[in-house]
């Protein structure tokens, strides 16, 4: 019995750390290839006919997504606050952009630069001083 | 179908109770017991899960009001599979006199039973999500599942 419940607590470390490690990791932004080439742009956003003169932010939802309503809230408040654009793609509906994207989960929210250049991707519900940030061009941790 | 995000939780709280009480006692029965469980959500659906008609009972007991969001069955129930699978297999182990074995695979079930519970990280969805995705690249089906982070 003493054998089996550290047997078990072991389990509940292991189980504790993967959660915290997830937690800790949703919904942070991270840059996205800083050295690709400006000019190149990116097929799916140009496929979703987003603006691309000026910096904006797309928000990839599925319907009856548990998170998505949050998400929806935290981009449209950081959109508002810095007078940047918002689209919203239904991955269910617009499954070429989402795999175009490579968006794997939903929500996901990608801050898009001038001339269609992804600058970065969060996945779960955003943060929003980061994306605020990244939006203003500051750096976004790697 | 539809079904609340909380049902699956619940269910992953209950399993986890269950499994650890079954293996701390070393209760073949009880095992069995959460066996069963799985193979109905699993092979019947969702709707026929002892676990979520429990969870539904309460809801209405006290009043827990409505939803926060709902998800496609689909994850949760391949989770039910998948939980069907490891502890069936283990239960086969246990019963065909090897326990270290077959307790191990009760303990594996343990860990993402809890996982889902605490976190609502549920590794069977995004294993089934994963299919879908590979699935679909194959043949191209119409479908909702793209993945869904649940809260």
């Amino acid at each position: 019995m003493g054998a089996r419940i550290l047997v078990l607590l072991a389990v509940v470390v292991v189980v504790a750390a993967i959660a915290a490690a997830h937690r800790v990791r949703r919904g942070r932004l991270r840059a996205v290839g800083g050295s690709a080439p400006a000019e190149r742009g990116t097929p799916g956003l140009e496929f979703l006919g987003v603006p691309s003169d000026r910096p904006g932010l797309v928000l990839v939802t599925l319907p009856g997504c548990a998170t998505c309503p949050a998400a929806r809230r935290v981009v449209a408040e950081a959109a508002d606050a810095l007078a940047v654009w918002t689209r919203e793609v239904d991955a269910s509906a617009q499954q070429e952009a989402a795999r175009a994207l490579h968006v794997l989960r939903a929500p996901t929210v990608l801050v898009v630069g001038a001339g269609h250049r992804l600058l970065a991707r969060a996945t779960g519900v955003p943060v929003a001083r980061e994306l605020r940030d990244a939006l203003a061009g500051s750096p976004v941790a790697a | 179908m539809a079904i609340d995000v909380r049902g699956p939780r619940f269910s992953a709280a209950l399993t986890f109770v269950v499994l650890c009480a079954a293996y701390l006692l070393q209760l073949v029965p009880l095992l069995a017991l959460q066996v069963a469980v799985f193979a109905v959500g699993a092979l019947a659906g969702l709707r026929w899960s002892p676990y979520g008609n429990l969870f539904r009972w309460l809801k209405r007991r006290l009043d827990l009001g409505p939803p926060p969001a709902t998800e496609p069955e689909g994850g949760p129930r391949f989770s039910q599979l998948m939980g069907l699978l490891v502890a069936g297999s283990g239960l086969i182990a246990v019963l065909a006199g090897i326990p270290a074995v077959g307790w191990g695979l009760v303990l594996v079930v343990v860990g993402l039973s809890g996982l889902l519970a605490v976190t609502g990280l549920c590794v069977g969805c995004e294993v089934h999500a994963l299919g879908a995705r590979l699935l679909r690249g194959r043949r191209s089906v119409g479908g909702r599942e793209v993945g869904e982070v649940a809260p």
